[in-house]
Protein backbone atom coordinates (compact mmCIF):
# COMPACT_ATOMS: atom_id res chain seq x y z
CA UNK A 1 0.00 0.00 0.00
CA UNK A 2 1.51 3.38 -1.01
CA UNK A 3 1.82 6.29 1.41
CA UNK A 4 -0.81 8.19 -0.60
CA UNK A 5 -3.31 5.36 -0.19
CA UNK A 6 -2.53 5.12 3.54
CA UNK A 7 -2.83 8.89 3.95
CA UNK A 8 -6.14 9.06 2.09
CA UNK A 9 -7.49 6.07 3.98
CA UNK A 10 -6.95 7.85 7.29
CA UNK A 11 -9.01 10.82 6.08
CA UNK A 12 -11.69 8.59 4.60
CA UNK A 13 -11.96 6.50 7.77
CA UNK A 14 -11.81 9.41 10.20
CA UNK A 15 -14.13 11.81 8.41
CA UNK A 16 -16.35 9.46 6.38
CA UNK A 17 -15.61 11.23 3.10
CA UNK A 18 -14.90 9.96 -0.40
CA UNK A 19 -11.49 10.07 -2.05
CA UNK A 20 -12.80 12.64 -4.57
CA UNK A 21 -13.28 15.16 -1.75
CA UNK A 22 -9.63 15.02 -0.76
CA UNK A 23 -7.98 18.04 -2.39
CA UNK A 24 -6.65 21.51 -1.51
CA UNK A 25 -10.15 22.59 -0.48
CA UNK A 26 -10.41 19.89 2.15
CA UNK A 27 -9.61 21.92 5.27
CA UNK A 28 -10.21 21.90 9.02
CA UNK A 29 -13.96 22.16 9.77
CA UNK A 30 -14.95 21.83 6.09
CA UNK A 31 -16.95 18.78 7.16
CA UNK A 32 -18.64 18.31 10.52
CA UNK A 33 -16.45 15.35 11.38
CA UNK A 34 -13.23 17.38 11.09
CA UNK A 35 -13.67 19.29 14.31
CA UNK A 36 -11.25 19.49 17.23
CA UNK A 37 -12.03 15.97 18.39
CA UNK A 38 -11.92 14.55 14.87
CA UNK A 39 -8.64 16.35 14.31
CA UNK A 40 -6.86 14.60 17.16
CA UNK A 41 -8.35 11.28 16.13
CA UNK A 42 -6.96 11.83 12.63
CA UNK A 43 -3.53 12.81 14.01
CA UNK A 44 -3.46 9.71 16.22
CA UNK A 45 -4.41 7.54 13.24
CA UNK A 46 -1.66 9.09 11.07
CA UNK A 47 0.89 8.55 13.85
CA UNK A 48 -0.10 4.90 14.04
CA UNK A 49 -0.17 4.31 10.30
CA UNK A 50 3.21 5.97 9.64
CA UNK A 51 4.88 5.14 12.97
CA UNK A 52 5.66 8.77 13.76
CA UNK A 53 5.08 11.15 16.66
CA UNK A 54 4.13 14.63 15.58
CA UNK A 55 5.20 17.76 17.38
CA UNK A 56 2.66 20.13 18.90
CA UNK A 57 3.11 22.94 16.40
CA UNK A 58 2.71 20.53 13.47
CA UNK A 59 -0.51 19.17 14.96
CA UNK A 60 -1.91 22.68 15.30
CA UNK A 61 -0.78 23.79 11.83
CA UNK A 62 -2.08 20.60 10.17
CA UNK A 63 -5.16 22.48 9.00
CA UNK A 64 -5.77 20.98 5.58
CA UNK A 65 -5.29 17.84 3.51
CA UNK A 66 -2.59 19.61 1.47
CA UNK A 67 -0.76 21.15 4.44
CA UNK A 68 -0.71 17.68 6.00
CA UNK A 69 1.26 16.32 3.05
CA UNK A 70 3.88 19.04 3.64
CA UNK A 71 3.97 18.41 7.38
CA UNK A 72 4.56 14.68 6.92
CA UNK A 73 7.66 15.39 4.81
CA UNK A 74 9.30 16.63 8.01
CA UNK A 75 8.94 13.11 9.39
CA UNK A 76 10.36 11.49 6.29
CA UNK A 77 6.98 10.57 4.85
CA UNK A 78 6.57 11.35 1.15
CA UNK A 79 2.98 11.23 -0.03
CA UNK B 1 -3.24 31.27 21.56
CA UNK B 2 -1.36 29.94 24.51
CA UNK B 3 -1.88 27.06 26.89
CA UNK B 4 -1.27 27.66 30.57
CA UNK B 5 -1.96 26.16 33.98
CA UNK B 6 -5.36 27.16 35.31
CA UNK B 7 -5.94 28.72 38.71
CA UNK B 8 -8.90 29.26 41.01
CA UNK B 9 -9.36 32.78 39.64
CA UNK B 10 -10.30 31.17 36.29
CA UNK B 11 -13.39 29.56 37.81
CA UNK B 12 -15.81 32.22 36.52
CA UNK B 13 -14.63 31.77 32.93
CA UNK B 14 -14.71 27.98 33.32
CA UNK B 15 -18.29 28.23 34.56
CA UNK B 16 -19.31 30.39 31.59
CA UNK B 17 -17.68 28.01 29.11
CA UNK B 18 -19.28 25.01 30.79
CA UNK B 19 -22.63 26.77 30.69
CA UNK B 20 -22.26 27.45 26.96
CA UNK B 21 -21.45 23.79 26.33
CA UNK B 22 -24.33 22.43 28.37
CA UNK B 23 -26.61 21.89 25.37
CA UNK B 24 -24.18 19.21 24.22
CA UNK B 25 -24.30 17.31 27.50
CA UNK B 26 -26.87 15.70 29.76
CA UNK B 27 -26.95 14.98 33.46
CA UNK B 28 -26.59 16.93 36.67
CA UNK B 29 -24.03 19.49 35.55
CA UNK B 30 -26.03 20.43 32.48
CA UNK B 31 -28.89 21.62 34.70
CA UNK B 32 -27.17 23.65 37.39
CA UNK B 33 -26.72 27.43 37.44
CA UNK B 34 -23.60 29.32 36.37
CA UNK B 35 -23.22 30.43 39.99
CA UNK B 36 -23.07 26.81 41.13
CA UNK B 37 -20.57 25.94 38.39
CA UNK B 38 -18.41 28.89 39.40
CA UNK B 39 -18.37 27.71 43.01
CA UNK B 40 -17.77 24.11 41.95
CA UNK B 41 -14.76 25.06 39.82
CA UNK B 42 -13.45 27.36 42.55
CA UNK B 43 -13.51 24.43 45.01
CA UNK B 44 -12.01 22.00 42.53
CA UNK B 45 -9.28 24.29 41.19
CA UNK B 46 -8.24 25.16 44.74
CA UNK B 47 -7.65 21.54 45.62
CA UNK B 48 -4.07 20.24 45.85
CA UNK B 49 -4.69 17.21 43.63
CA UNK B 50 -6.28 19.15 40.80
CA UNK B 51 -4.45 19.41 37.47
CA UNK B 52 -5.98 21.91 35.09
CA UNK B 53 -4.92 23.60 31.88
CA UNK B 54 -6.64 26.25 29.86
CA UNK B 55 -6.15 27.75 26.41
CA UNK B 56 -6.19 31.52 26.27
CA UNK B 57 -6.62 33.57 23.11
CA UNK B 58 -4.94 36.86 22.17
CA UNK B 59 -7.66 38.80 23.99
CA UNK B 60 -6.80 36.88 27.18
CA UNK B 61 -10.11 35.03 27.01
CA UNK B 62 -10.22 31.35 27.90
CA UNK B 63 -11.50 29.30 24.94
CA UNK B 64 -11.13 25.85 26.48
CA UNK B 65 -9.99 23.97 29.52
CA UNK B 66 -9.30 20.50 30.83
CA UNK B 67 -9.45 19.58 34.49
CA UNK B 68 -8.52 16.36 36.26
CA UNK B 69 -7.59 15.06 39.64
CA UNK B 70 -4.66 12.85 40.57
CA UNK B 71 -6.73 11.50 43.44
CA UNK B 72 -10.41 10.91 42.73
CA UNK B 73 -11.17 9.98 46.33
CA UNK B 74 -9.65 13.21 47.62
CA UNK B 75 -11.69 15.10 45.02
CA UNK B 76 -14.90 13.58 46.39
CA UNK B 77 -13.85 14.46 49.93
CA UNK B 78 -13.08 18.00 48.84
CA UNK B 79 -16.59 18.35 47.43
CA UNK B 80 -17.96 16.91 50.67
CA UNK B 81 -15.99 19.49 52.63
CA UNK B 82 -17.51 22.22 50.47
CA UNK B 83 -21.00 20.70 50.38
CA UNK B 84 -22.59 23.47 52.43
CA UNK B 85 -21.50 26.30 50.16
CA UNK B 86 -22.21 24.20 47.05
CA UNK B 87 -25.66 23.39 48.46
CA UNK B 88 -26.44 27.07 48.85
CA UNK B 89 -25.46 27.75 45.25
CA UNK B 90 -27.53 24.76 44.16
CA UNK B 91 -30.73 26.17 45.67
CA UNK B 92 -31.56 28.40 42.71
CA UNK B 93 -31.12 25.49 40.30
CA UNK B 94 -33.32 23.25 42.48
CA UNK B 95 -36.15 25.76 42.28
CA UNK B 96 -36.26 25.03 38.55
CA UNK B 97 -35.77 21.28 38.88
CA UNK B 98 -36.27 19.75 42.34
CA UNK B 99 -34.91 16.37 41.14
CA UNK B 100 -31.47 17.93 41.25
CA UNK B 101 -31.66 17.56 45.01
CA UNK B 102 -31.63 13.76 44.70
CA UNK B 103 -28.77 13.81 42.21
CA UNK B 104 -26.81 16.13 44.48
CA UNK B 105 -27.44 13.85 47.46
CA UNK B 106 -26.23 10.91 45.38
CA UNK B 107 -22.98 12.65 44.72
CA UNK B 108 -22.48 13.63 48.32
CA UNK B 109 -23.28 10.09 49.44
CA UNK B 110 -20.34 8.81 47.41
CA UNK B 111 -18.12 11.27 49.20
CA UNK B 112 -19.37 9.98 52.54
CA UNK B 113 -19.34 6.21 52.09
CA UNK B 114 -17.53 5.58 48.81
CA UNK B 115 -20.35 3.35 47.52
CA UNK B 116 -20.29 3.72 43.74
CA UNK B 117 -22.65 0.88 42.89
CA UNK B 118 -25.64 3.14 42.36
CA UNK B 119 -23.95 6.43 41.56
CA UNK B 120 -23.36 8.58 38.51
CA UNK B 121 -19.60 8.51 38.96
CA UNK B 122 -17.80 5.18 38.84
CA UNK B 123 -14.20 6.05 39.61
CA UNK B 124 -13.22 6.90 43.17
CA UNK B 125 -9.54 6.16 43.21
CA UNK B 126 -6.44 7.17 41.30
CA UNK B 127 -6.29 9.85 38.65
CA UNK B 128 -9.54 10.70 36.92
CA UNK B 129 -10.65 13.15 34.26
CA UNK B 130 -13.23 15.68 35.41
CA UNK B 131 -14.04 17.93 32.45
CA UNK B 132 -12.67 18.83 29.04
CA UNK B 133 -14.55 21.70 27.48
CA UNK B 134 -13.96 23.92 24.45
CA UNK B 135 -15.88 26.91 23.15
CA UNK B 136 -16.50 25.93 19.54
CA UNK B 137 -17.82 29.35 18.64
CA UNK B 138 -14.19 30.49 18.49
CA UNK B 139 -11.86 29.69 15.59
CA UNK B 140 -9.09 28.06 17.57
CA UNK B 141 -10.64 24.72 18.37
CA UNK B 142 -7.79 22.93 16.59
CA UNK B 143 -5.86 23.56 19.83
CA UNK B 144 -8.30 21.55 21.91
CA UNK B 145 -6.79 18.08 21.52
CA UNK B 146 -3.26 19.40 21.89
CA UNK B 147 -4.23 21.02 25.19
CA UNK B 148 -5.73 17.71 26.28
CA UNK B 149 -2.59 15.74 25.47
CA UNK B 150 -0.37 18.31 27.18
CA UNK B 151 -2.47 17.79 30.28
CA UNK B 152 -1.99 14.02 29.99
CA UNK B 153 1.73 14.59 29.71
CA UNK B 154 1.76 16.75 32.86
CA UNK B 155 -0.13 14.01 34.71
CA UNK B 156 2.52 11.55 33.59
CA UNK B 157 5.33 13.84 34.75
CA UNK B 158 3.57 14.08 38.12
CA UNK B 159 3.85 10.32 38.46
CA UNK B 160 0.44 9.22 37.20
CA UNK B 161 0.74 5.90 35.37
CA UNK B 162 -2.94 5.19 34.70
CA UNK B 163 -5.54 7.83 34.03
CA UNK B 164 -9.24 7.00 34.00
CA UNK B 165 -11.96 8.78 32.06
CA UNK B 166 -15.71 8.35 32.09
CA UNK B 167 -17.61 9.04 28.87
CA UNK B 168 -21.25 8.56 28.00
CA UNK B 169 -21.54 5.98 25.24
CA UNK B 170 -23.80 8.39 23.36
CA UNK B 171 -20.92 10.89 23.22
CA UNK B 172 -19.46 9.05 20.26
CA UNK B 173 -16.97 11.75 19.27
CA UNK B 174 -15.34 12.00 22.67
CA UNK B 175 -15.27 8.23 22.94
CA UNK B 176 -13.77 7.82 19.48
CA UNK B 177 -11.14 10.41 20.27
CA UNK B 178 -10.21 8.68 23.54
CA UNK B 179 -9.83 5.32 21.87
CA UNK B 180 -7.77 6.71 18.98
CA UNK B 181 -5.71 8.66 21.52
CA UNK B 182 -4.73 5.47 23.30
CA UNK B 183 -7.37 4.90 25.97
CA UNK B 184 -8.61 1.35 26.51
CA UNK B 185 -12.16 0.55 27.60
CA UNK B 186 -12.16 -1.16 30.99
CA UNK B 187 -15.89 -1.37 31.75
CA UNK B 188 -19.38 -0.29 30.80
CA UNK B 189 -22.03 0.72 33.33
CA UNK B 190 -25.69 1.59 33.12
CA UNK B 191 -26.52 4.70 35.15
CA UNK B 192 -29.78 5.20 37.00
CA UNK B 193 -31.05 7.60 34.34
CA UNK B 194 -30.46 5.00 31.61
CA UNK B 195 -27.24 6.42 30.20
CA UNK B 196 -24.47 3.95 29.41
CA UNK B 197 -21.22 5.12 30.92
CA UNK B 198 -17.97 3.87 29.41
CA UNK B 199 -14.95 3.72 31.70
CA UNK B 200 -11.66 3.87 29.85
CA UNK B 201 -8.08 4.12 30.95
CA UNK B 202 -4.90 5.63 29.52
CA UNK B 203 -1.61 3.88 30.21
CA UNK B 204 0.49 7.05 30.35
CA UNK B 205 3.74 5.11 30.66
CA UNK B 206 3.01 3.54 27.28
CA UNK B 207 1.76 6.75 25.71
CA UNK B 208 4.70 8.94 26.71
CA UNK B 209 7.61 6.57 27.16
CA UNK B 210 7.20 3.14 25.59
CA UNK B 211 5.60 4.41 22.38
CA UNK B 212 8.32 7.06 21.98
CA UNK B 213 11.03 4.47 22.68
CA UNK B 214 9.61 2.22 19.96
CA UNK B 215 9.48 5.19 17.60
CA UNK B 216 13.08 6.23 18.36
CA UNK B 217 14.34 2.65 17.98
CA UNK B 218 12.64 2.36 14.60
CA UNK B 219 14.09 5.70 13.51
CA UNK B 220 17.60 4.55 14.49
CA UNK B 221 17.20 1.32 12.58
CA UNK B 222 15.97 3.15 9.48
CA UNK B 223 18.75 5.74 9.50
Amino acid sequence: MTNKIKYNKVFIDCFSVSEEQLNENFTYQCVAAWDSVGHMGMIAALEDVFGIMMETEDIIEFASYTVGIEKLKKYGIEI
Amino acid sequence: MKIRLAKAADSAQFAMLHSKARNTTVGFFSKVSVGFLNQYYKCTLSHDDCVALCAVNDQNKIEGFVISTTNARADFLNLKKNSFILGIYLLSSMLKDFRLLFEALDRFRIAVNGNLSNSYVKTDEGARGIYWIWDHSGKNSIWSGTMYNKHLHILYLLGVKNFTIEVDKSNTKALQFALRNGAVITSENKLKDGRIRIIASYNLQFKFVTKRDIFNTNQERLS
